[in-house]
């Protein structure tokens, strides 16, 4: 048995901070000291001997509570709180460390770098445009009472979400400065490690969340199971999502009948396809699918959209006579019997005159291409808009 | 080339038979999901590329399609998403409209075709999975025909044989049909998804074209149905209409949720002979102009309506 590293566990377990934590984690940090199991115990027994049973008692009866509360303390609004105890424990510490400097400096340093990155890209990007498209969808709809709360709801969310972000940014900070008060040590640094690991994720945990509230808006009013398993595949995709929408939603009685729209595998490849012009017109395509899925939200949910008037279209007179022909019917062009280039373009393509009554309407102007069929595809000098 | 903005999402837009610059719109409030409809009959103003709306009819419900009568010049059918045919008449002043409801079908009508050869009756094709055959002056119908499994999207008088049409329908078939047999005389199982729309080859009256769910357009030959002559794909999605061009014996226009309207040679090796994406949403409705050849019109969920000629961009001023 070493007596030295029974010592320095014996002093690390009557440490207050150590106190706090349960015992599993104790012996756990020890046994990773390289501890065999008799010097833990023998360490345990001696810190048994020394501190009165009452404190032990208070210990135990707290650890499940200290347990609970690493995990809690990531929460949005407990991100300042916890970092207090983290700079009260470092600080009393008075331990050597157990680490080299090195290790410890450099993967604590990557850690802060990539949470404090991932909140920066959060905060600065992410989020306003987030925001702000928000906004637009909102202005361009009715008001709803359902739709404002979830509004306020996403806009908490953004709101609490940058307020963590900062938080845990300011907290990452305050971890770099503690760290190079060289008061370093080995169990606090594990401790701290498993901190900021916790701090990074639940930072991209956030993230996610926003952009899954943002494709719960669109899905919220739909039926959720069916819905969000779609779209929490393929992302926001808002043609995609409708017409998912459109090919589950609706058996029966209502408009659609479902799958008449679309195959829903071949949805996929549109966020695949290819570069199309104007990028002007997709904000309003979108636009138009948020407003379809919020007409097949409502009517799913028994209301009426806005603008349906009641309308009587039933005929003033069901005994109107029908009118009399005006004009006899001409013969449709394959009833000709003769090649169509003799009969209907020799009288279409008139000798226009530039001002004179034989000028042509403008929709048979420019109908130079016609040919025969059998030029092929010379002959229809068409335009392929790409 | 002109534009024409409607105030609901466009379904179909129509040619009139009789009028080289007049055409019918289908439109329906809320994407069609509910709401109310209006048919507009729009026209084309020869001095300057701008549409004039001459008349707009509201309907309780939205319309999906309309078509023009063939022996009635102000005559026009619509197809109403409660069930019911709208007739009306564009010579009688508006608060004589509609002139007849014809309230028969179960559920939505979805298409309709006005008899081009005998002109004197129309089909209507319901999601209640039957086809009704109409005359105008008759309140009721002649004729149902009932044996689709599914709705019954789009249906097609031939244009040779006064007698017999196609229906496209959900259940993945063509059905086609003599109106002096009581049930359908040949089945083509053309497609594995739903068949949205199908039309004949005016120059060959045993030719028939279906275009499905499956982003594929087959032509037919009635006389030997197992394979189809022709398989056209390029379309992004779903083909919601197809029209065989009254003046060129292989040109088909279809129109497509992929929000482009295509045209297609089906002899040549690469029958994709054009491309028009001018639609900002879906394209539901296409037509091609019976009396001036190239002339064609389109109407997409994005409220808009543009009339252009082959060749030329539809979105040039």
């Amino acid at each position: 048995m070493r007596e030295e590293l029974v010592d320095m566990a014996v002093k690390f377990l009557l440490h207050p901070t150590v106190g706090r934590s349960p015992v599993s984690q104790r012996r756990l940090f020890l046994e990773k000291r390289g501890l065999s199991s008799e010097e833990i115990d023998e360490a345990f027994r001696r810190v048994s001997d020394t501190s009165s049973s009452l404190t032990f008692g208070q210990d135990t009866n707290s650890s499940q509570d200290v347990q609970s509360k690493p995990l809690h303390s990531f929460q949005l609004q407990g991100t300042a709180q916890s970092s207090q105890p983290l700079v009260a424990s470092i600080l009393t510490a008075s331990r050597s460390s157990w680490f080299s400097w090195s290790y410890a400096i450099f993967s604590i340093v990557l850690l802060i770098f990539s949470g404090v990155g991932t909140s920066m890209l959060l905060k600065n990007f992410f989020l306003p445009r987030l925001k702000s498209w928000i906004c637009k969808v909102v202005f361009e709809e009715d008001d709803d009472k359902g739709r404002k709360s979830k509004l306020c709801l996403s806009k908490e969310a953004i709101e609490s979400a940058k307020a963590a972000a900062a938080a845990s940014v300011n907290a990452a900070k305050a971890s770099l400065e503690i760290l190079q008060s060289k008061k370093d040590e080995g169990r606090h640094l594990d401790d701290l490690l498993r901190r900021l690991g916790s701090y990074v994720a639940e930072l991209r945990s956030m993230s996610i969340t926003v952009q899954r509230l943002e494709s719960d808006r669109n899905a919220s009013h739909k039926n959720p199971e069916q819905y969000l398993q779609h779209t929490s595949q393929y992302g926001r995709n808002s043609n995609l999502s409708k017409m998912s929408v459109v090919q589950r939603g609706y058996p029966g009685p209502t408009k659609f009948k479902p799958s008449s729209i679309s195959n829903f595998d071949s949805l996929v490849r549109l966020s695949s396809a290819p570069p199309r012009p104007p990028a002007g017109r997709y904000p309003k395509s979108y636009m138009e699918v948020i407003l379809f899925l919020l007409v097949l939200a409502k009517v799913q949910r028994g209301e009426k959209p806005p603008g349906i008037k009641d309308t009587d279209d039933s005929p003033p007179n069901p005994n109107q006579p029908l009118p009399n022909p005006h004009i006899t019917p001409r013969l449709k062009p394959w009833e000709i019997a003769q090649p169509q280039n003799s009969f209907f373009y020799s009288r279409d393509r008139g000798f226009s005159q530039p001002n004179g009554e034989n000028a042509l309407p403008w929709w048979k102007r420019n109908n130079t291409n016609i040919r025969g069929v059998e030029d092929g595809k010379g002959s229809y000098g068409l335009r392929t808009d790409k | 080339m002109p534009v024409f903005k409607t105030p609901f999402n466009g379904y179909s837009v129509r040619f009139s038979p009789f009028y080289e610059s007049r055409l019918a719109v289908a439109t329906a409030q809320n994407f069609g999901i509910l709401g109310n409809g209006r048919v507009h009959v729009i026209d084309l103003s020869p001095n300057a590329p701008v549409i004039n709306e001459l008349i707009a009819y509201d309907t309780a419900d939205g319309v999906y399609d309309v078509a023009w009568s063939e022996s009635h010049d102000s005559v026009l059918v619509a197809a109403v998403a409660d069930g019911s045919i709208k007739v009306y008449d564009t010579a009688l002043p508006p608060h004589s409209n509609p002139l007849r409801s014809l309230k028969e079908h179960a559920r939505e009508v979805h298409g309709l075709d006005y008899n081009p050869t005998r002109r004197d009756s129309f089909l209507s094709a319901s999601w209640d999975d039957s086809v009704k055959l109409w005359t105008l002056d008759r309140p009721a119908s002649l004729r149902t025909f009932r044996e689709h499994a599914y709705c019954v999207y789009s249906v097609a008088w031939n244009p040779k044989h006064a007698d017999v049409f196609a229906s496209a329908s959900g259940d993945c078939t063509v059905r086609i049909w003599d109106v002096r047999e009581p049930g359908s005389t040949m089945i083509i199982p053309g497609h594995e998804h739903e068949i949205l729309s199908c039309d004949w080859n005016k120059y060959d009256e045993c030719l028939i074209a279906s275009a499905s769910v499956d982003k594929s357009i087959k032509i037919w030959d009635v006389r030997n149905y197992r394979v189809p002559v022709s398989v056209l794909n390029g379309h992004g999605y779903a083909v919601r209409k197809i029209k065989f061009s009254p003046h060129r014996r292989n040109l088909i226009v279809s129109c497509s949720y992929d929000m482009t309207v295509c045209l297609w040679d089906f002899m040549i090796e690469d029958a994709l002979v054009g491309r028009y994406d001018h639609h900002t949403e879906f394209a539901v409705g296409v037509d091609l102009s019976v009396l001036v050849d190239g002339l064609m019109a389109s109407t997409g969920w994005d409220e808009l309506v543009y009339v252009w000629q082959q060749g030329m961009d539809p979105r040039a001023a």
